[in-house]
C-alpha cells in the first residue's frame, strides 16, 4: 500500500495489514509508535540505552502479536504503554536501578539555553524522585503525568480500577512533595510559604 | 518568636511545573535507532502472507533462450546485454545461490560453476 494512504489509517487497520504482510504498514506503524514507546522507557528509566532496548522489546512483541490481533479487543497504544511498563518494571527490578542516574548531553547554546538547563535540572530532580517511589506509583504517574492518559485510560493498562489509580496518584504526589520540597528553592519554584 | 524557614510543601502546581520540563527534558528517539526498528518490523512481516515488497516478478514470456543472461544484465550480476548477438555470460562474482533460487530445477553449468 502506498505510503501516503498509510499514513491515515488507524493503529489497527496498519497492524492488520502489517499481519497480511504489509511492510508499508510495518514502517509507518514503526514510525508511529516508536517515539511513544521511547519516551515512556526513558521517562521511566532515565536512561536512553536501556530506553532502546525496551523500545525494542515492546515492538517485536507487537509484531508477534499481529497475526492473532482481534479488532476492538485493546487500543494498540494502551497494549504498547503496558507492554513497555511492565518491560521497565522488570528492568527496574533487575538492575536496581533508579531512573536519573544518566546525565544526558547538554543543552545546546541558545537563547532559550537557561529555560533548558533550568528545564533539565527539574527533570532530574523529579526522576530521581519518581525512582524512589515503588514500582505501581511510578508506572502511574508517569503514565498519568508525564504521558498524559486519563485516569480511566491509566487504569486499563494497569489493568486495575480508577479508584486503585486515583490511589497511587495520590500516594504518589505526596511522596514526591516531601521528596522535593527541600530542592524547592533550587530547582526555581515559587515559595510562598 | 521564632519563624519557621522550612519551605512550603510542595503543591500540585509546583508538581505540574516538574512534569511539564520532564516532559520537554525528554530526548527524541535516534533518527537512525529508528531506521533499524523500521527494518526489523519489515523483516517481522509474517512470511507465509502475500508479500507487497517490490520483488522482482519474472514473466514466464521471459523464459525464452538466453532469458538468464538478460535477466542476470538487468540486475548489474554479469555482462549480459540482452540476448542478442550471443555474448557469453562472465560471471562477476554473483552467486551460485542466487542462480539456484532464479531456476530452482536446473543443472548449475560449467560457466558459473567454479564458484561453488
Amino acid at each position: 500500500m502506498a505510503l501516503d494512504a498509510s499514513q491515515n489509517l488507524e493503529d489497527a487497520e496498519l497492524l492488520a495489514r502489517f499481519a497480511k504482510g504489509d511492510r508499508t504498514a510495518a514502517q509507518v506503524l514503526t514510525a508511529r509508535l516508536a517515539p511513544l514507546v521511547f519516551a515512556q522507557a526513558f521517562r521511566m528509566l532515565g536512561d536512553r540505552a536501556e530506553a532502546e532496548d525496551v523500545t525494542q522489546d515492546s515492538l517485536l512483541r507487537l509484531w508477534h502479536a499481529a497475526p492473532d490481533w482481534q479488532p476492538g479487543q485493546a487500543k494498540v497504544t494502551t497494549w504498547l504503554y503496558r507492554v513497555t511498563s511492565n518491560l521497565c518494571i522488570d528492568r527496574m527490578r533487575k538492575s536496581k536501578r533508579h531512573s536519573g542516574e544518566e546525565v544526558p548531553d547538554m543543552p545546546d547554546e541558545g537563547p532559550d539555553m537557561e529555560r533548558r538547563l533550568q528545564d533539565r535540572a527539574r527533570a532530574q530532580a523529579l526522576r530521581a524522585a519518581l525512582g524512589d517511589l515503588p514500582d505501581r506509583q511510578k508506572q502511574a504517574m508517569v503514565l498519568r503525568h508525564l504521558e498524559g492518559l486519563s485516569n480511566p485510560d491509566v487504569a486499563q493498562v494497569m489493568q486495575i480500577s480508577v479508584e486503585a489509580v486515583e490511589s497511587l496518584m495520590s500516594r504518589g504526589k505526596r511522596s514526591l512533595a516531601h521528596a522535593l520540597t527541600p530542592q524547592k528553592k533550587a530547582l526555581g519554584l515559587k515559595d510562598d510559604g | 518568636m521564632d519563624k519557621d524557614f522550612s519551605p512550603a510543601p510542595l503543591d500540585d502546581q509546583d508538581l505540574n511545573t516538574l512534569f511539564e520540563a520532564a516532559q520537554r527534558d525528554t530526548p527524541e528517539l535516534d533518527p537512525e535507532f529508528l531506521m533499524r526498528l523500521q527494518a526489523q518490523a519489515a523483516a517481522a512481516v509474517p512470511q507465509s502472507a502475500p508479500q507487497t515488497a517490490t520483488a522482482p516478478v519474472v514473466s514466464k514470456a521471459l523464459w525464452g533462450r538466453g532469458a538468464i543472461w538478460r535477466l542476470a544484465g538487468r540486475g548489474g550480476l554479469g555482462h549480459g546485454r540482452g540476448g542478442r548477438g550471443g555474448h557469453r555470460y562472465q560471471p562477476t562474482g554473483c552467486s551460485v545461490g542466487h542462480h539456484q533460487r532464479l531456476f530452482p530445477n536446473r543443472k548449475p553449468q560449467r560457466a558459473y560453476r567454479h564458484r561453488v
